[in-house]
């Protein structure tokens, strides 16, 4: 074609296509491994009677059926955790392309705008709160936490969102100085609560590492339908995200409602982060690489780049949380961790080799 | 002062029209009552020094700025009846540069003219194969750099896929809003003798605002020449290009000539 600048593209719909049953396969071996290593045989039977609609009392009962205990370990153990970890990974992914094209900065992630510090204060409140006062036994970690951290990225979101807002407009630039100087205070007051939390830090420590044990059936299909919700009115303003990034005076002279659209895209990209945080802790990399790698493949149209982000972010975590539990034998590594751990260097990799030919 | 439709165009209405329309930012007052009108296929020039308010009065045409008051009427329709999508299909600008953050591919830019054109949830955006973007890049002369990332084009050249991505709205009036005034002489006199071209052949209205006297001169049919917040002249350009009106407006000794064949004025400083 024409000289060096050319970038050569992966198809849009050939690349998801492999996303997708990189993901399938992914799911399936996670499932697989860990304290109890099952053969990918039983893992598949139990998938294959999940699907096929057999109840799992009748496969119990039959002669060749899968052994109920590995059908627990699948179904009541991993899967939910697999699960947890392929929707945090898929809402981190979008969220972080649609803020790095709000924000016209390839350096934003979801946590640019302070969502993170507000779920980390929220889940910090939270863990210390039963050494203040009594509460009710089931009112326990597990119960209040992630409610605690949702309701703290709101609450830094509000307060960001504020702060940038003059005259009922946002501007990027105004939203991160914002975001910045929020999630700053934040994390003083995330430091004076650790310093007071005794025997209760390393709780307050390790949620904000990140991590998917306490994964519950329950969490996942609350995050379902409200990430799909989410995504989807992304989804349908991915055309506009790629008019905006030809400047606010631009878009609206081709007609984009540029200062209604940021903010609602805005307001929906918080929301989905702050569900995923609030159920994941805080995750990193995921968000900033995840969109990257993509915009590098596919180009930066984020109508495709929304469905890929989601999907290889959904992939990224899997893998990750997969390592995160395997990897150190009984310990579990917090996979916030891993994900930087690895990430880090394989971005670098890439980036070297687009950027400095 | 005139301000009747230029001669020979007595039969033509008027495409866009504004009364007593004032332009600013808050309390700030930059374009006090002004009155104008464009017609199609009419090249109309805007020249005035810097400051005088040209960009505000593009942006407040635009509807990038609301107006302070007065009001402005396209084909007859109050333009603020307009919503945004439907104002740009029918006005397109082409402004002084755009600082582009994502390396999209030319083609993608120019098919984002028709965003406008399109409706739907998920139909927002721009269709890459349309025969529209075909012919706004053919008709600019760049389909040779259609795959190239917009990042990486020299500032003619993207210029030149600013223009294109406008021609892809099909609008009706054309705003150039100093669009050739980073540019070296060749690449500016392309990009005009290009939106001469759509003037004369497809009715196109055009109003430009201009930075160099001499390229006005060259491809404006018609000046408003903007002081201190009012048109204070307008006019077929040979009327008034006139050294007087121009030291006036520059406060600057100003010499126009009439080079031999050229059919048009030309301006020089007389120092």
């Amino acid at each position: 074609m024409s000289g060096v600048n050319s970038q050569r593209r992966i198809p849009a719909l050939f690349y998801c296509l492999l996303l997708l049953l990189l993901l399938l396969l992914m799911i399936i071996g996670a499932a697989a491994v860990g304290a109890a290593r099952l053969p990918l045989s039983s893992v598949w039977q139990v998938f294959a009677d999940l699907f096929s609609g057999v109840s799992g009392s009748v496969a119990m009962g039959s002669v060749d059926g899968v052994g109920s205990a590995a059908r627990m370990i699948v179904l009541d153990v991993r899967l939910p955790r697999i699960m947890s970890a392929l929707l945090v990974g898929s809402a981190l992914g979008v969220a972080g392309a649609v803020f790095q094209g709000l924000l016209l900065n390839s350096l934003a992630d979801p946590f640019t705008i302070g969502v993170s510090a507000g779920a980390a204060f929220g889940a910090t409140i939270a863990i210390l709160l039963p050494t203040y006062l009594v509460l009710p036994a089931f009112l326990s970690d597990a119960a209040i936490v992630p409610g605690f951290a949702f309701v703290g990225a709101l609450f830094s979101l509000s307060l960001v969102y504020y702060i940038a807002r003059n005259r009922g407009r946002v501007m990027p630039e105004s939203m991160i100085l914002a975001g910045v100087i929020v999630a700053s205070f934040l994390s003083a007051l995330i430091s004076f609560c650790q310093s007071i939390a005794g025997e209760k830090l390393a709780a307050v420590v390790f949620w904000i590492m990140g991590g998917f044990s306490g994964a519950m059936w329950s969490q996942v299909l609350l995050l379902l339908p409200y990430c799909l919700v989410c995504m989807l009115i992304l989804q349908a303003h991915a055309g506009d995200l790629n008019i905006m990034a030809m400047g606010d005076t631009t878009a609206l002279q081709l007609g984009v409602e540029v200062y209604k659209i940021r903010r609602r895209l805005l307001m929906v990209a918080a929301l989905m982060t702050a569900a995923a945080v609030s159920v994941s802790g805080v995750i990193g990399f995921v968000g900033l690489v995840v969109p990257h790698i993509n915009r590098i493949l596919l180009g930066p149209d984020h109508r495709r780049l929304l469905p890929a982000s989601a999907l290889l972010g959904g992939l990224v975590l899997v893998a990750a949380d997969t390592l995160a539990r395997t990897a150190a034998g009984a310990t579990e590594i917090p996979v916030g961790v891993v994900t930087a751990l690895l990430g880090a260097p394989f971005f670098c990799i890439i980036f070297k080799k687009k950027f400095h030919q | 002062m005139k301000t009747d439709k230029p001669d020979g165009h007595e039969n033509w209405d008027v495409l866009f029209e504004a009364a007593d329309l004032s332009c600013g930012y808050g309390d700030q007052v930059v374009l006090d009552r002004l009155n104008f009108k464009l017609w199609p296929g009419f090249f109309c020039g805007v020249l005035g020094p810097n400051g005088c308010g040209k960009s505000t009065l593009i942006n407040t045409i635009c509807r990038v700025n609301e107006p302070l008051s007065g009001n402005m009427r396209f084909s007859g329709e109050e333009l603020s009846s307009l919503s945004r999508q439907r104002l740009a299909t029918k006005i397109a600008v082409v402004p002084q540069e755009t600082h582009i953050a994502f390396p999209f591919k030319v083609r993608e830019v120019v098919a984002m003219g028709r965003n406008p054109h399109n409706s739907g949830i998920f139909g927002a955006g721009f269709d890459l194969e349309n025969e529209k973007v075909d012919r706004a890049l053919s008709a600019t002369g760049i389909i040779h750099l259609s795959d190239r990332e917009i990042t990486h084009l020299s500032g003619g050249e993207r210029q030149l896929v600013l223009l294109a991505r406008a021609l892809a709205q099909e609008p009706q009036l054309l705003l150039l809003d100093e669009s050739t005034s980073n540019l070296d002489i060749s690449h500016a006199v392309k990009i005009l003798q290009l939106v001469s071209a759509r003037v004369a052949q497809d009715k196109l209205a055009t109003l430009a605002v201009f930075h160099d006297l001499n390229l006005a001169c060259l491809f404006a049919d018609y000046l408003f020449l903007v002081k201190e917040g009012t048109i204070r002249y307008q006019g077929e350009t040979r009327e008034v290009i006139t050294e007087e009106i121009l030291s006036d407006l520059y406060e600057l000794p100003l010499q126009v000539y009439s080079p031999p064949g050229l059919g048009r004025l030309q301006v020089s400083v007389r120092v």
